[in-house]
């Protein structure tokens, strides 16, 4: 390796009369005059020695002999070898007025450096004077030193600043094999025939602040030390070999800036960025592909990439191949006027990652806009390809982020983001099936902030949603609200969040936390709102679907701690034609008194399994399946369970544990109390029974139910009673004339049936299994109360004990044991030793 | 030699680059600021301009 100092100003690189192996050659002015032996006239010196036996040319790089020796000098006071009259050897041409002349020290190296050479390209103080070096072939340099005021490196020459200005210009290729280092002032740098970076040097960029506007491509295996910010312009290509930058190479420097239009290149980069350094697109389109590592992969300092080109409103992209690890946050930035305006563009796009096989890419996403404006959006289209996962790890400076285009989610991506403020996905966002999923990275917890919130908007027919789903801890409550008819998809719900929707949306929900879900106006309408809750695991704080919810449906179950509020008409359950399906469990487990408020069209079972008191405040009309007291106080506050217009034996009752209190209610349905576990206090209740085929009758054991009415229908299906030893104070049938198709079954011992009272026309009671042992009692009671079913056709019916009980008006339809059928006689009460008679 | 590194920003963006002087560059603290401030306004400039996609016209003397 040699030096090679560029010499004589302006010319060719490729002019082999342009350089020199030695330093100390003159630039300057001159003119001669045509003729074998005319004097030079040298009218300004910009550097060096004029001496006898240095090769003379002229501005053009043609040789014009050799200087034999210094005349008179023209202007007084100049020193020896500077400005004056000069004899040369034999040359016939003449040298025009003031063209700017050199001199080569050792003519005999004056060769241009060589292919794939390691020369140390020198242009300094003695190169000359305002000129203009043109790289019109495919050139090489070893390293490149233009005004750089130092020594080089591996030949420990002392470069000076330029003389005046130098411009580097030219079109063809540059191969730069180490060292490219420029001056602060002084170069202006126009070529654009590209710079290919060879070799395995590791070696130092220091542009001083001189914008490279050519491409660059990066074939070096060494690393590249940034010595000052760098900016290309142009892409930087990486080929060949991993690529490796160091920006904190600048003494006490933690990092600088490296700018370029893209980094493109399929091989991987490796970046040490320090703590301020970044990585600068300053294009559109495809800005990255490749994978990138900053600062050995560190997830605790990853790397920083700032697209800022925020007048271009083409279409970025980020490639991320497949096992790379990615740490970078990107962050784009708002501001000024002139660039909110042009942010807003429909077609401005933000970011994309369109790779179809991307890894999981660890950085964060920062939208930065200035305070000022609070609308700043980044509109569409961005996309999200498939496969890919996007971590959100950071707080965003915005109040909130928002796409307000065709943003597009591909099949399988996920959001995975711990922001702290709120995401909206705008108009027409496409999904595609792909989740949102925000979970914790490490051992940060995801934080939607104080009033983090995600808003989705858009067209039923154009956005197709994949769910959210939330895991980690969360701190305090937070809300979602999803304003738009999706079609499908499910949130995954966990720990404190507050869901709410808006408009109607589709939307399966799987709670495993206990934050709080409520639906907001205008609500899940349309039959397509959210799908399903599934899957509980840690309670919900409270369910409210209050307002405006008429038509949704909720399917799959619950764990709810707090209040229970769906007064309007949301489904917990299918009607498949002949029953329910997919019915929605809802499971209370508050240890704190809570308050229920259940619609009149809810299908489902609620399961009050707490430990606390569950308050009824409004008729309990829509629960169809059951609803199961295991534990804890549950008051009906004389309110109805059941509804009587929609009167059907799927509302059960049961009383498997706990406290049950009916006070004055009216249940219709049926009422099962398998063991004494549960404490019933019945009050004043009616328990109102209908047969049905599906129907669970109503069981009792040692339990005491005031009165029993079986309403009489035509579904040919009885009414059941089971159980021992339960009291059944006052039992009658009613019904229309003709609806006595149903009748009665006593399966068991029903020990306490005080009063037995029809007042149908017809009905029937069959297999009747009664074992009365107050019966006289009842009869004889001082009252004047009779037992004294009537209209009966009774059918396999024993009753004890025998020849006590009347069935007056009645049939004796066979297999009976114990009945007197005709009128009983008269009761005998005793008054003031007076008899009374009673008749029927 | 002595490497200064600076930061300067407007509303927009900031710039994070090094000054490597000479031990006796002789720069005034204003004339270190101005030359910060045209490698700032160089930079600035770079970020959205359009791709380069022409090739200059060579300079041949």
């Amino acid at each position: 390796m040699a030096a090679k100092y560029w010499v004589g100003g302006t010319g060719l690189w490729s002019t082999a009369g342009r350089w020199s192996t030695q330093t100390g050659q003159a630039s300057f002015v001159a003119t001669r005059p045509s003729g074998t032996n005319a004097t030079l006239t040298v009218t300004q010196v910009y550097s060096g020695t004029i001496k006898s036996g240095d090769a003379l040319y002229d501005g053009a790089g043609t040789a014009r002999g050799v200087i034999n020796q210094q005349l008179t000098p023209l202007l007084g006071g100049e020193t020896s070898g500077g400005v004056g009259r000069y004899s040369t050897t034999a040359a016939s041409a003449a040298i025009s007025t003031n063209n700017q002349c050199y001199t080569i020290v050792n003519a005999s190296n004056t060769t241009v450096p060589a292919s794939a050479n390691t020369d140390e390209i020198i242009f300094d103080g003695n190169s000359g004077f305002n000129f203009t070096v043109t790289i019109s072939g495919t050139s090489y340099a070893g390293g490149l030193y233009i005004g750089s005021v130092g020594t080089t490196p591996v030949n420990n020459v002392v470069t000076t600043a330029l003389k005046g200005t130098m411009t580097l210009a030219g079109a063809s290729t540059l191969n730069l094999y180490g060292d490219l280092k420029l001056p602060s002032t002084g170069l202006t740098w126009t070529r654009t025939g590209g710079i290919t970076a060879s070799g395995t040097a590791s070696r130092i960029w220091s542009s001083n602040g001189v914008v490279i506007p050519e491409a660059i491509t990066i074939t070096a295996s060494g690393t590249i030390y940034l010595a000052s910010a760098f900016t290309c312009s142009s892409t930087i290509t990486t080929n060949t070999n991993n690529s490796y930058f160091d920006l904190t190479n600048s003494g006490a420097s933690t990092g600088v800036y490296l700018t370029c239009s893209s980094m493109l290149g399929n091989t991987g980069r490796y970046i040490t960025s320090g703590t301020t350094g970044k990585l600068v697109f300053t294009g559109t389109g495809t800005l990255l592909n490749g994978s990138i590592s900053f600062n050995g992969g560190s997830v605790s300092n990853p790397g920083r990439v700032l697209l800022s080109n925020t007048v271009d409103t083409a279409l970025r992209y980020i490639v991320l191949p497949l096992g790379s690890n990615n740490n970078f946050s990107i962050e784009v930035p708002g501001g000024g006027a002139a660039v909110q305006c042009n942010i807003t563009g429909q077609t401005y796009a933000a970011i994309a990652i369109p790779s179809l096989n991307s890894p999981d890419w660890y950085g964060s996403f920062t939208y930065a806009m200035a305070a000022s404006y609070s609308s700043c959006y980044l509109t569409s289209p961005s996309f999200i390809a498939p496969n890919v996962t996007v971590y959100w790890t950071n707080t965003p400076l915005a109040d909130s982020i928002t796409y307000t285009g065709n943003n597009q989610f591909g099949q399988n991506s996920q959001y995975i983001w711990s922001v702290a403020k709120g995401v909206n996905f705008g108009a027409n966002s496409t999904f595609n099936n792909t989740p949102i999923v925000a979970k914790n990275m490490s051992a940060s917890n995801i934080d939607l902030g104080a009033s983090g919130y995600i808003t989705i908007t858009g067209a039923a027919t154009t956005s197709e949603f994949g769910g959210i789903n939330l895991f980690g801890t969360y701190a305090g409550n937070k809300t979602i609200y999803l304003n738009a008819p999706y079609l499908a998809g499910n949130i995954y719900y966990q720990n404190n969040c507050y869901v709410g929707f808006s408009d109607s949306t589709k939307l399966d929900i799987v709670v495993n936390g206990n934050g709080n879900i409520v639906f907001g106006p205008p609500i899940i309408g349309k039959d397509s709102c959210c799908n399903a809750i599934y899957a509980p695991q840690t309670p919900l704080n409270s369910l409210d679907l209050t307002t405006n919810a008429y038509t949704g449906r909720l399917k799959g179950s619950l764990l709810l701690a707090g209040d229970l509020n769906i007064p309007s008409a949301v489904t917990l359950a299918t009607y498949n034609g002949s029953y329910y399906e997919n019915s929605c469990d809802i499971t209370l487990v508050n240890t704190t008194p809570i308050n229920v408020n259940v619609g009149p069209t809810v299908i489902g079972k609620i399961n009050i399994s707490g430990t606390s008191t569950v308050n009824l405040t409004a008729p309990l009309i829509g629960v169809g399946y059951a609803l199961s007291v295991n534990s804890g106080t549950f008051n009906t506050n004389n309110y109805t369970l059941g509804s009587h217009s929609t009167f059907q034996n799927y509302t059960n009752l049961e009383c498997n544990g706990g406290t049950v209190n009916l006070g004055s209610s009216s249940i219709y349905g049926s009422i099962k109390c398998p063991t004494d576990a549960s404490k019933l206090n019945a009050g004043t209740s009616t328990l109102y029974m209908k047969g049905e085929r599906y129907a669970p009758g109503t069981y009792l054991v040692g339990n005491t139910l005031p009165k029993v009415v079986v309403v009489c229908g035509t579904s040919g299906y009885p009414v059941n009673i089971y159980g021992s030893n339960g009291t059944i104070t006052d039992f009658s049938i009613t019904g229309e004339p003709n609806n006595y198709y149903e009748g009665v079954v006593f399966n068991s011992g029903i020990t306490n049936l005080k009063s037995f009272t029809t007042n149908t026309s017809d009905s029937n009671l069959y297999k009747v299994y009664i074992s009365a042992a107050d019966i006289s009692s009842i009869i004889n009671n001082s009252s004047g109360v009779r037992f004294n079913p009537r209209n009966l056709r009774i059918y396999n019916s024993k009753v004890t004990p025998a020849n006590q009980w009347y069935a007056s008006n009645s049939t004796d339809s066979g297999s009976n044991t114990g009945w007197i059928f005709g009128n009983a006689p008269p009761i005998v009460v005793t008054y003031n030793n007076s008899q009374f008679f009673s008749f029927f | 030699m002595i490497y200064l590194q600076y930061e300067k920003s407007n509303e927009t963006h900031s710039f994070v680059d090094v000054l490597t002087l000479e031990d006796d560059h002789g720069l005034s603290d204003e004339e270190l600021e101005a030359l910060k401030e045209t490698r700032f306004q160089n930079w600035l400039s770079a970020l959205n301009q359009p791709t380069i996609a022409t090739i200059a016209v060579d300079e041949i003397v």
